[in-house]
């Protein structure tokens, strides 16, 4: 455990936030197709894949 | 149509925001590392650019320092857009030139809420100028 550095977790919540907000953004991007395309049902699902990505993002945020 | 140069190396990155903007109306071109950002703002003069800092190449901090000391693209708004919400990065950003910053993931309503504020004094500044 002491070989884990304060900067290689700072490293590792960066590198974990590129594909996190690519999570996200995806997420995002489906919840505008399906109200353009008239698939509101699906919404709710989007929402909660979006709700565990924020999840993610907040623990790669937490200073440890 | 505004026309606007997204610089981002990140594919991923790169296609969700382009996809968005077009979904808004906005004519979107895009650039890969600063260099070519730099060589793209002074062939296609957009309206606005939106500038990843960490970028290849040469990146997002010397590409806003190239585009705004270069006459014709000064006047071109610039965004910064960063992964690391740090203390001080704002700042920075500013002091390279950039007229405004947010951080990623990108909130778009408040991208969006910059991008027409800086478009709306640019067109502001022309018919002011003229």
């Amino acid at each position: 455990m002491e070989a884990i550095t304060v900067d290689s977790l700072a490293y590792l919540r960066h590198e974990l936030r590129t594909p996190i907000n690519h999570i996200l953004g995806y997420c995002e991007l489906l919840i505008e197709d399906a109200g353009e395309r008239h698939l509101e049902g699906f919404v709710p699902v989007f929402q909660q894949i979006h709700n565990g990505g924020r999840q993610l993002l907040e623990l790669s945020c937490l200073s440890l | 149509m505004a026309k606007v140069l997204l610089v981002e190396d990140n594919e991923m990155n790169r296609d969700m925001l382009s996809r968005r903007l077009a979904r808004r109306g906005f004519d979107v071109l895009m650039a890969v590392n600063g260099q070519q950002g730099v060589d793209m703002a002074k062939a296609e003069m957009p309206d606005l650019i939106l500038m990843d800092m960490s970028l290849p190449v040469l990146d997002g901090w010397g590409a806003t320092r190239e585009i705004k000391a270069e006459a014709s693209t000064h006047s071109i708004p610039l965004i910064a857009l960063t992964a690391h919400a740090m203390a001080g990065d704002r700042d920075k950003a500013l002091d390279a030139g950039c007229d405004d910053y947010d951080t990623k993931p990108i909130d778009l309503t408040r991208l969006l809420d910059k991008m027409d504020r800086l478009l709306n004094e640019k067109i502001v500044n022309v018919s002011s100028g003229s």
